[in-house]
């Protein structure tokens, strides 16, 4: 399945996910540029995207480890989500992330 | 500051190192950045050696902390399985084993550390490791796979995280620490006890207060470790952590202060201001030289490479990042922000026996840090309280009926 990812740029870039990888790894996995500098275990919050609009209300909602790391971030929105806690799944194949300041090297 | 820097030359490859070659340029830097490391490989994350590396969780490739792509793209020179043999600070120059020279308007050390060897009888027999590079987690990975009994030297971070995995994999797991509690240097009493209680609930004996004398063999072939006290266990794995050396032999070589650490100012600056050192290798002397610490984590690595950036290219200013650190161990995550070792007072919310709950450390009535377990609102509630140098009250916050929230809440109300 595709993820559409919008670097901090601006630019966006079509990447491939399989089932059960988190979003945070896909994007990493492509060679965009993303911290994520706990590894994927919901430590950190250098991972912060955003979703679309046309997508935010179909993920899960956040998990209490996540809603507290998102106090973190350098612009929280409402769209806000950590990459690392979306686990993609068919019905997620499409979804567009914008990557956020925090995702920076 | 920036106007006469043609070349920076970064001396180590791990988290420091390229962090600062990124920032640099990202601060603007448009010369030639040069990063030299001794490992053959690219640039890697640590932390998941001891944790989900070790578990095939996570593969090499997804452990380089940038990609090529991204270091090609930001014009930085790798040279990789290249050791520094000498700094020439009159030459300007970083000198390599193979003869090469790199000349350098400013030099960043970022040499990390080496895993603290332990001299005992028995401590190079095959079957016996160190984890701190990812050719030790692959050595080691081999060999969990085949043993039975696992004895651990050392109940710090890596020790534990290890412990956990193995016994993960249903081993039999034997911790020895020299010192009364494990994490003694790094957590609260209140942590060490939990964590001490949890591993022996998951199956693994753990031993404080004792030392290793021996680790024995028959025909050079690994059959345990005996303690001081001469109690033996049985082994055919064991595992030394027992802590980390920062190194300094060329700072030191070159006449640079040293002491534990390369010697820093609050700027990250040596005692040669050309020379920068950052990450695990540093010592920072603040508060007018009273203050000294060096702190082996990612977050203190990326900030003081930031960090380091920024002064080259703009302005010496100091070096003040709340430290934070996070643990995993079985289902428990420990997060922590800023140092705590100097607490008076520490407060204990949540519950220790539900597995979730917070350590809040106060020195004097200032609060200087917090410990959490499973408790991830409370870690960031309290980097934040001590990024914004919000004052909570001890006080307030020991009434039982008072959360972290209403302490901040309250602090930042007056």
């Amino acid at each position: 399945m595709r993820i559409s990812v919008t670097d901090t740029n601006g630019t966006q870039h079509d990447i491939e996910a399989k089932e059960g990888d988190k979003a945070m790894e896909a994007i990493r996995d492509s060679g965009l540029t993303i911290a994520a500098l706990c590894g994927g275990c919901c430590s950190c919050a250098t991972c912060h995207v955003y979703v679309s609009d046309d997508w935010a209300d179909k993920l899960p909602p956040r998990s209490e480890d996540e809603e507290a790391l998102l106090e973190l971030v350098a612009e929280l929105r409402p769209a806000s989500r950590l990459s690392c806690q979306i686990i993609m799944e068919p019905a997620f194949d499409g979804i567009e992330l914008e990557l956020s300041s925090d995702t920076n090297l | 500051m920036s106007t006469e820097i043609e070349r920076i030359v970064i001396a180590g490859a791990g988290q420091a190192g390229v962090q600062a070659a990124l920032s640099l340029r990202i601060e603007g830097f448009t010369g030639k950045i040069a990063l030299v490391g001794d490992e053959a490989f690219l640039p890697y994350q640590r932390p998941p050696l001891s944790k989900a590396y070790l578990k095939g969780n996570v593969t090499r490739d997804a452990l380089q902390i940038a990609k090529p792509a991204l270091l090609a793209e930001r014009n930085i020179d790798l040279h990789l399985g290249e050791v520094v043999s000498s700094i020439d600070r009159e030459k300007k120059c970083l000198l390599l084993a193979e003869g090469k020279a790199l000349s350098y308007d400013r030099l960043i050390l970022a040499t990390g550390t080496r895993s603290r060897p332990l001299s005992i009888p028995g401590a190079n027999l095959p079957g016996v490791v160190m984890l701190r590079t990812v050719t030790d987690a692959d050595c080691l990975a081999r060999l969990l796979g085949g043993a039975r009994q696992i004895a651990i030297i050392g109940g710090g971070f890596i020790g534990l995280e290890f412990a956990a995995v193995a016994r993960e994999l249903d081993k039999q797991v034997t911790v020895i620490e020299a010192s009364s509690r494990v994490m003694m240097r790094a957590v609260s009493p209140e942590i060490s006890n939990f964590f001490e209680k949890t591993h022996r609930d998951k199956g693994a004996t753990v031993i404080c207060n004792e030392g290793v004398s021996e680790i024995v063999s028959e025909n050079n072939q690994l059959k345990g470790i005996r303690l001081a006290s001469g109690k033996e266990f049985p082994a055919d794995l064991v595992m030394i952590g027992v802590g980390a050396l920062p190194n300094c032999g060329i700072a030191e070589a070159a006449g640079l202060a040293v002491e534990d650490g390369i010697l820093v100012n609050d700027a990250l600056q040596t005692s040669d201001s050309h020379i920068f050192a950052i990450g695990d290798c540093c010592r920072v002397r603040a508060d007018g030289g009273r203050h000294l610490t060096r702190i082996e984590s990612v977050q203190n690595a990326t900030d003081q490479g930031r960090h380091a950036a920024y002064v080259i290219m703009k302005a010496p200013s100091p070096y003040q990042a709340v430290p934070w650190f996070w643990s995993d161990q079985y289902e428990y995550k420990l997060q922590m922000a800023g140092l705590i070792s100097e607490a008076d007072t520490q407060i204990i919310k949540g519950s220790p026996a539900d597995g979730k709950f917070s350590v809040f450390s106060f020195k004097s009535g200032i609060f200087i840090g917090s410990e959490s377990v499973n408790s991830p609102l409370d870690h960031v509630l309290t980097r934040k309280a001590l990024n914004e140098n919000i004052a909570l009250s001890p006080d307030y916050l020991s009434d039982a009926t008072v959360s972290i929230k209403q302490a901040i809440e309250a602090a930042t109300a007056t």
